[in-house]
């Protein structure tokens, strides 16, 4: 609930809007104790001051309420680590729930973006706020944190919120999240982003009965890299450094997306502003956490130990019609088929910290296996048990520390890595050891 | 959807150390051991050295494995239901390298009096390179975990949104701040030169300079706090040192039942009698079916897992399931 000071500039605008009314027909104090009872109900402060200004016959037009928000309201690019008793205008981006357990119980905190007209920012709710995705909100007393070299905004049991009509905030000019590649996650709008094009094609497409050519490929920076699609014809190449603002980020097949169109600008930048494309090339190590967070992730590395060697690993056929792998022998739409036999691993990779699945395919699993597929039919026809090979993958692989690349996707079940490289990892033990010795206290 | 519990890397001295076993809140939660420094440990992956394999009990069919690490010895119980583990535990000559994932096992003989074992799921023989490689990763995490405990120890009153502030993951805050409140005598410089022990054992060199192993920093509780009878203590006691030997009866101590995770085991087991046939049911075709019923692959496993540690499903063959 409100308290009374906090709500004092709204009965004096309040006041100020009635004019002569005021101690003819109403009190301030009147006025102040209808404005609270309003608010107990949870009506947004607009709303209340809008219908009480009726009520006493006079109209407040729609975004003309001009609610100042208790002290002066802070930009969202203004804000800095450490900040308190901040004042916001902003757009929630995204939200999200999450489950912590505090003292032994269980508790909900919900996460995500706000954005305003000059950046988008991550928050963290204490409590349930009940923000939803578009809703406009004025927050008092908010705080800042830094969160690994990111301002996170916190809401905690002192912050109000109040919503208030979106065209408040209008939408453009686009709020403008200046964002590395690492930091995309499907949701988020308004981003600005400086990344090199490592690869782009064209192709035909037929939007609204109208033929246009949309763009798609893989861009980069230091951080990371992501697939984009461009609705807009920009004469973007491969190797261009360029700033692109206005874009926003859609889950493409599990997989967070950067997508920009005729409303988005992009500039190109010089060609040194960027690392060159074979060092972004060499992939970017995440942890599984952070890929569980961003829920899916183009063209990354993990290093992770292969705890579990999945059934349906092994030697597997696979319908010759669907690719679907059979179940003795059968398709689940084909029937009775004969299968095309595979190879491939069904495996969970896990860092200590989080765990995801993971699949290899037959060329990294005849690697690791150090064996062709052809000697594994051979192996199962010996033993007359084709889950032979299934069993020596378990026997030579789990436990081993992995260094995975590939595409991470995410669907109901959490996040996949498709890989397209595996091998055994190699660390230099004696020297990280020396290194963490630095670090004891 | 129940998310498959990550195997989480902690040293024997450490673990064995825990005196708190707990639950989330909630439906379906397993159970966990809380280690001092804030891990909460249901699945375990270790990587150390197998010095014995014995049977325990009468029956003979209940493994006992020690598994030593640069801290301390973990203790593995295998029964005739993870018959696959135990042929090959028991088929293991020590000593030898041996990576396990297995789950975290509470024995109780009175309350209060809490001892941690562990119920392989998984094991195998590796190498010495490997091995090291595990105690990096675990120096790693547990250097983690001692920060966050140090910054949980400090606050008056340790709190979880405070920590978040200080860049700790809420997760790392949570367990932090659990532990700083469950443990009464925390001895953090313990664990500081447990932690540089392990880091030299991989480098005899590495020169820890200012580590002050003299130095304890001791987290006390406020005295009007409710105490156990049986104190927990800060520092390492193995089955060894306590001369308890839990028997077979009393081993596992399997986690209560929530009535929620009591229907899901009830719908798997009757699946399992209506496939079951001469050889048992296929593995696979029980995740299937029990799929059907709304739960995730992972989910199913857990189910299946939690029959099997309450004997009450056996896998007489790889990938088939039985009845007991
Ligand atoms: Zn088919």
């Amino acid at each position: 609930m409100p308290e009374k000071e906090d709500i004092a500039p709204h009965v004096e605008e309040l006041a100020r809007v009635l004019g002569e009314k005021v101690g003819r027909d109403v009190t301030k104090e009147e006025l102040e104790e209808q404005l609270l009872k309003f608010l107990d109900y949870g009506v947004p402060i607009d709303q209340a001051k809008r219908t009480l200004a009726r009520h006493y016959g006079v109209n407040i037009p729609q975004g003309e309420t001009a609610s100042r928000p208790i002290g002066s309201r802070t930009l969202l690019s203004d804000v800095r680590d450490g900040d308190s008793k901040l004042n916001l205008l902003v757009r929630v981006i995204s939200v999200n729930p999450k489950e912590i357990t505090v003292k032994g119980e269980k508790k909900t905190i919900f996460y995500g973006f706000l954005g305003d007209e000059s950046a988008s920012t991550g928050f963290t709710a204490w409590k349930d706020f009940e923000l939803e995705k578009g809703d406009v909100v004025r927050i008092g007393n908010a705080y800042a944190r830094g969160w690994q070299e990111k301002i996170d905004i916190s809401l905690g049991d002192y912050t109000r919120i109040m919503k208030v009509d979106p065209s408040e905030l209008p939408r453009h000019p686009a709020a403008m999240n200046a964002c590395k590649v690492s930091g995309l996650s499907a949701g988020l709008s308004g981003v600005e982003l400086a990344t090199r094009i490592l690869s782009v094609e064209g192709r035909e497409v037929t939007a609204r009965g109208e033929q246009k050519t949309v763009f798609s490929g893989i861009m980069g920076d230091e951080t990371g890299k992501v697939r984009f699609t461009a609705w807009h014809d920009f004469g973007i190449k491969e190797g261009d450094v360029v700033r692109i603002s206005g874009a926003y980020v859609k889950d493409w097949r599990g997989v967070p997306q950067l997508v920009f169109d005729e409303n988005s600008t992009l500039e190109k930048l010089d060609g040194d502003a960027l690392p060159e494309a074979d060092i972004l090339d060499e992939g970017n190590v995440t942890t599984l956490a952070q890929l569980v967070e961003r829920k899916g992730a183009t063209d990354v590395v993990v290093n992770a130990t292969l705890i579990e060697v999945r059934p349906g690993s092994g030697l597997v056929f696979r319908c010759p019609e669907c690719n679907r792998v059979l179940q003795k022998g059968t398709c689940r739409l084909h029937d009775k088929v004969t299968g095309t036999p595979d190879l491939r691993i069904k495996a969970v990779l896990d860092d200590g910290e989080e765990n995801i699945s993971a699949v290899f395919g037959r060329e990294i699993t005849e690697a690791l296996l150090g064996k062709s597929m052809a000697e594994c039919m051979e192996e199962a026809r010996e033993s007359m048990d084709y889950e032979v090979v299934e069993s020596e993958l378990k026997a030579r692989l789990v436990g081993e520390p992995m260094r995975v690349r590939g595409n991470a996707i995410n669907d109901d079940y959490g996040v996949m890595l498709l890989a397209q490289e595996a091998k055994r990892l190699t660390v230099d033990i004696i020297s990280e050891a020396d290194k963490l010795a630095q670090e004891m206290i | 959807m129940i998310r498959r519990e990550t195997a989480k890397r902690v040293f024997a001295g450490e673990y064995n150390a825990s005196r708190i076993e707990m639950k989330d809140e909630g439906e379906g939660s397993p159970s966990y051991v809380l280690t001092p420094l804030g891990e909460k440990v249901n699945r375990i992956f270790i990587v150390g050295v197998l010095t014995d394999v014995e049977p325990v009990g009468e029956s003979g069919e209940l493994y006992r494995a020690r598994i030593s690490d640069p801290t301390g010895v973990f203790s593995l119980y295998s029964g005739q239901y993870q018959a696959e583990v135990t042929d090959a535990l028991s088929s293991i000559e020590p000593p030898a390298y041996v990576a396990v994932v297995g789950k975290s096992r509470v024995y109780e003989p009175e309350p209060g009096q809490i001892y941690v074992s562990v119920r392989p799921e998984a094991v195998r023989v590796v190498d010495e390179n490997l091995r090291n490689y595990w105690v990096l990763e675990t120096c790693k995490l547990t250097k983690k975990r001692l920060g966050a405990m140090r910054e949980a120890a400090l606050m008056e009153s340790p709190s979880v949104e405070e920590m978040v502030k200080l860049s700790y993951s809420p997760e790392l805050a949570a367990n932090a701040c659990k532990a700083v409140e469950c443990y009464d005598e925390l001895d953090l410089g313990y664990y500081n030169s447990m932690l540089a022990d392990a880091i030299n054992y991989l480098s005899p060199n590495a020169q820890i300079e200012n580590l002050k192993r003299d130095e304890r920093i001791v987290i006390r509780q406020p005295i009007d706090r409710k105490k156990n009878d049986a104190a927990p203590i800060g520092h390492p006691e193995t089955f060894e040192e306590s001369g308890t030997e839990p028997t077979k009866e009393q081993l596992p101590a399997a986690a209560p039942v929530t009535p929620d995770n009591e229907a899901e085991e009830t719908r798997i087991l009757s699946i399992i009698s209506e496939l079951g046939g001469e050889r048992g049911a296929a593995w696979d075709e029980v995740v299937e079916r029990g799929m059907d019923g709304g739960l995730d692959r992972f989910a199913v496993e857990e189910v299946l897992t939690s029959l099997m540690d309450k004997g009450l499903i056996y896998e007489p063959t790889l990938g088939r399931l039985r009845r007991a």
